[in-house]
């Protein structure tokens, strides 16, 4: 069992912004790369297009993605990328859940019996 | 669906996108089958001018594929320039260093019992696969081109395989007739079966991923 204090220390490090599967899966899809676009991040999430866009305009708002526009009309296209921010604040985030499944990993702590 | 495999997925579906351009698959299968087609028309030894339309039509053939990923799968930006060049120059490099290597040692002992093209292609393909990988420091990534490391063994085993003994002489495709085509058929038919298994990789994980949410 985890100890109480090092579980609860690890998920107050949790970021409510990116901790949400499909924000997750987003920011740590867009680590590995320099941009994607609004239709590779719409084909590998399975979200719809509105649904998408709600929870990139939420990373956009935390200052942790940039969307650029470009094109016109059949060429349009959206480009999404991760800021400094993001990418700092997603690594942040997967050092605090890698903790925690160490702290779930990790042996029982014996139980103190002294009787007072 | 437990935390461990959800987070495995998540971590595919990074690695894929990653890999996304090295994984457009269909991309390269019209030059593996215009590699066949080129084998077998300078089967004489002899290259032919035919074999010219048909590579040109292949890389031709490329461009409506890419647009079909595009449309299909999206786009994305890597930062691949580094690892590219150094793909492109050490397998020009390899496979230049191997047919001279494979030529001399023809030309000092007159027969090899052992495929030398096959060698050829081998050694290359395998240094094409690892480097990104390398390059990058992805580690994880080489699950990726597990089936490209299995397709460059299987290439080699054929290759070593000492055809030769049994023949009496020489291995047949060292002979000058077949020496060329042979190393088109390794390369175009390791194109088709490598490109097919990467498409259905990029297909499968990207369907993983949508499944995992």
């Amino acid at each position: 069992m985890m100890s109480e204090s090092g579980a609860h220390e690890a998920a107050n490090g949790l970021d409510r912004v990116i901790h949400e599967p499909a924000r997750l899966l987003i920011t740590t899809v867009l680590q590995s790369v320099s941009g994607a676009d609004f239709v590779f991040l719409q084909n590998l999430s399975g979200l719809t297009k509105g649904n998408l866009s709600s929870h990139l305009n939420k990373l956009e708002q935390a200052g942790y993605v940039a969307i650029t526009k470009t094109g016109a009309g059949r060429r349009a296209r959206t480009w999404v990328e991760l800021t400094g921010a993001g990418r700092a604040a997603a690594a942040e985030h997967w050092k605090h859940l890698d903790g925690l499944r160490a702290l779930a990993d990790a042996p029982d702590e014996p139980a103190d019996h002294t009787e007072l | 669906m437990s935390p461990e495999s959800e987070t495995a997925r998540m971590q595919r579906a990074a690695a894929v996108a990653a890999n996304f351009n090295h994984l457009r698959g269909l991309i390269p299968l019209p030059m593996g089958v215009a590699l066949l087609v080129v084998g077998a028309l300078n089967l004489d030894g002899e290259s032919s001018m035919l074999a010219l339309p048909f590579l040109v039509l292949a890389l031709l053939a490329g461009i409506p594929i890419s647009r079909y990923y595009e449309r299909k799968f999206g786009r994305v930006r890597t930062d691949d320039v580094v690892a590219t060049t150094l793909v492109v120059v050490v397998a020009v490099a390899v496979f230049v260093a191997l047919g001279l290597a494979g030529r001399y040692v023809l030309a000092q002992s007159g027969q090899i019992a052992v495929w030398l093209t096959g060698l050829q292609v081998a050694v290359t393909m395998s240094v094409m696969s690892w480097i990104p990988v390398v390059v990058r420091g992805r580690w994880r990534d080489l699950a990726l081109v597990r089936h490209w490391c299995a397709i460059c063994a299987l290439v080699a085993v054929i290759a070593l395989a000492p055809v030769g003994l049994w023949t009496g002489g020489g291995h047949p495709l060292n002979s000058p007739d077949l020496a060329a085509p042979s190393l088109m058929w390794a390369f175009g038919a390791a194109l088709l079966v490598g490109g097919a298994l990467d498409h259905r990789l990029l297909v499968r994980t990207m369907r993983d991923a949508r499944g995992a949410r």
